[in-house]
């Protein structure tokens, strides 16, 4: 009876990012009934996906105790070259030809870090600053926009009543989940944050499993921001300014420790969920825009303290279990 | 014979002098190239004190962030309080010049003291707090100016800060040099500063030594805030007007000097000293950048270049040393 007890207990500690979530969701769905209507729901998931999908390789890459600040420069480099290639390439090519080169950004941070030995905030800091540069000179530092229709169906068409961002998003996260469950790709990542030298003893080739962390984190970026450009029909040099500090604070609202070894997927998704429910809900609620950046501040503040309040019960129990 | 010994020995100290001050060499070597491409307009004293006046509030900026991360914790908030500590004079500057400047540093004092007390008194993750607080401080800035453009009075003696001069020097660099003076000060010769190197090395090692290191944390803070508060008063009345999102990018700005400058992102280590050569290097990057006269965005690109480029010959030069 008490050990169930505890295991209960032990449980809502684990996952804990979901009741919070939880908790949110029933407060809003009680000031606002629209919130809980089927097709904001869906728009939820829909306006999550961009900066979803690069939450989850953002937790990866964590894990290993390693930061990628460049995605937002990635995102926006890509959506402006999806964009300007159309014209010359076909829709198509320029699509894919633009997320090899994303990729490609994410290779190169991956082997300045592993190779090159460098530190990867710096590392990243450095791509962010040098595509920040590129993207501007590309069109004057103007935005482009573009010519064909159909690239809009990627970022605003529907399949049934699921627009298409909601369901690579859902596809990213069954992937994510079976990487870090059932691959050796995902958990190494755990390893190499324990210990690197007994991951590499124990047959583990770490710069390869680190590069590669990278070179995901920027073909998710690639892929986030051709979405973006296809939604919008239109590829800015700005749309990634705030993006990396926004899905590393939602990862780390997940769980995930900054110093790596800790964090799930799952966390990651509650995470980005309960920061976008929050904007929705303060959207429905028809809240300024300078109070919502005020309300959004305070609240994730208040989350990380409620998550410490949490840790502390939690070691205050573990060290009862050990009295006892 | 006698002589060449001599010689070796010397040359060996030298070596041992360039690999470890890697990012003092790059600095040398890029001043005489600039010296020698552009001798009339770089090597002027008037250019040199221009660099000088224009690093200044990242110099100051930096100096408390140097201080921050030496004790373990980042702050991405000082953005957003740039801007708010450049609205507040300016809005408050008919009241009383004496008036404005109190109001802005106690702004930054209070600012400082939240995000101390949050991360050091609670235990709050530092990268999430001032995340969430960047967002608060950016929307009371907001809301306070209404997101307008702020114009001040040219002919006050508020405008003197920034455009004045003390003996042919500007005032914005007086008050630079003095700042990081007092920061090397704190940090080498005061218990205070001491402690904050324990602190960021090894926390548990601090607090069973008997140092409250919540409060060391915490005055940390409160020093990057009343310093980027002197900044924005520095910065405001360069440009007799403050704009609310004039500090946005700052905090990279200011962070990617103080690694450039040999601080570790994980503390324990760091200088006053270095952080000016880095302070220093990002200044005559942009300044010779300005003189060849690259337009804007490639700026940015060559700015990133450079950054890996600088912290890779670090690494390479610290690697083989150790590997010797």
């Amino acid at each position: 009876m008490k050990s169930s007890k505890n295991k209960f207990l032990s449980l809502i500690i684990e996952n804990r990012i979901i009741f919070i979530f939880v908790i949110i969701v029933i407060i809003v769905s009680m000031i606002e009934p629209r919130f809980l209507h089927i097709t904001n729901l869906i728009n939820i998931i829909n306006q999550a996906s961009i900066n979803g999908i690069m939450a989850l390789s953002m937790t990866i890459l964590l894990i290993c105790g390693y930061f990628d600040l460049s995605i937002g420069a990635i995102l926006s480099f890509v959506g402006m070259l999806a964009i300007g290639w159309q014209s010359t390439l076909g829709t198509i090519n320029a699509v894919l030809l633009a997320i090899v080169i994303g990729t490609l950004i994410g290779l190169v941070n991956g082997l300045l870090v592993t190779y090159g030995k460098i530190n990867s905030f710096i590392v990243t800091l450095g791509t962010l600053t040098l595509f920040k540069g590129l993207s501007l000179s590309l069109n004057n530092s103007r935005p482009i926009s573009g010519s064909n229709e159909n690239f809009m169906l990627l970022g605003g068409g529907m399949i049934g009543p699921i627009p298409i961002p909601a369901i690579i998003f859902v596809i990213f996260i069954l992937i994510f989940l079976f990487i870090m469950k059932w691959t050796n790709f995902g958990r190494n990542a755990y390893a190499i944050r324990g210990s690197e030298i007994s991951a590499k003893l124990s047959g583990v080739r770490i710069n390869l499993y680190k590069t590669s962390y990278f070179v995901l984190s920027g073909f998710c970026a690639s892929i986030s921001g051709v979405i973006l450009a296809s939604r919008l029909n239109t590829g800015s040099p700005n749309f990634g300014d705030d993006i990396p500090l926004l899905v590393i604070a939602a990862v780390v609202l997940g769980g995930t420790s900054l110093s790596g070894g800790m964090g799930t997927i799952r966390g990651s998704i509650f995470g980005i969920l309960v920061i976008w429910v929050i904007n929705n809900s303060l959207d429905l609620l028809n809240v300024k825009s300078y109070y919502q950046m005020i309300i959004r501040g305070v609240i994730v503040i208040v989350v990380v303290l409620l998550d410490l309040l949490y840790e502390n019960v939690r070691q205050k129990e573990r060290y009862k279990l050990n009295e006892s | 014979m006698k002589s060449i010994g001599l010689n070796s020995i010397t040359m060996k100290k030298f070596k041992y002098w360039v690999q470890n001050n890697a990012i003092l060499t790059i600095l040398v070597f890029l001043v005489i190239l600039m010296a020698a491409l552009r001798t009339d307009t770089f090597f002027s004293v008037r250019n040199l004190l221009n660099i000088l006046r224009q690093i200044a509030v990242i110099g100051i900026g930096a100096c408390g962030m140097t201080m921050v991360m030496i004790g373990g914790n980042l702050d991405l908030s000082i953005g957003s309080l740039l801007s708010l500590c450049m609205v507040v004079p300016i809005m408050l500057q008919p009241r009383g010049v004496l008036f404005a400047i109190v109001a802005t540093i106690i702004v930054g004092f209070i600012v400082g003291a939240i995000n101390g007390f949050l991360i050091g008194k609670l235990k709050g993750n530092s990268l999430i707090i001032t995340f969430g607080m960047l967002s608060i401080i950016q929307g009371i800035t907001f809301l306070i100016t209404g997101g307008f453009y702020q114009h001040g009075d040219p002919e006050s003696i508020y405008a003197h800060i920034g455009k004045g001069f003390i003996y042919k020097i500007p005032i914005p660099v007086i008050l630079f040099i003095v700042i990081a003076f007092l920061s090397f000060i704190i940090l080498s010769r005061t218990v205070f500063g001491r402690s904050l190197y324990i602190t960021g090395g090894n926390s548990y090692a601090a607090l069973a030594s008997g140092i409250n290191t919540n409060n060391i944390k915490m005055l940390s803070y409160i020093m990057l805030g009343v310093f980027v508060a002197i900044g924005g008063i520095i910065k405001s009345s360069m440009i007799d007007s403050a704009q609310p999102t004039a500090g946005s990018g700052f905090e990279f700005d200011v962070i990617t000097a103080v690694v450039l400058g040999g601080t570790s992102l994980l503390g324990g280590i760091g200088t006053i000293w270095g952080t000016l050569i880095g302070v220093i290097l990002l200044g005559v990057i942009s300044n010779s950048m300005v003189l060849i006269g690259l337009p804007f965005p490639l700026q940015l690109a060559v700015k990133g270049a450079i950054l890996i480029a600088a912290v890779y010959y670090d690494s390479f030069i610290r690697g083989r040393r150790f590997e010797v």
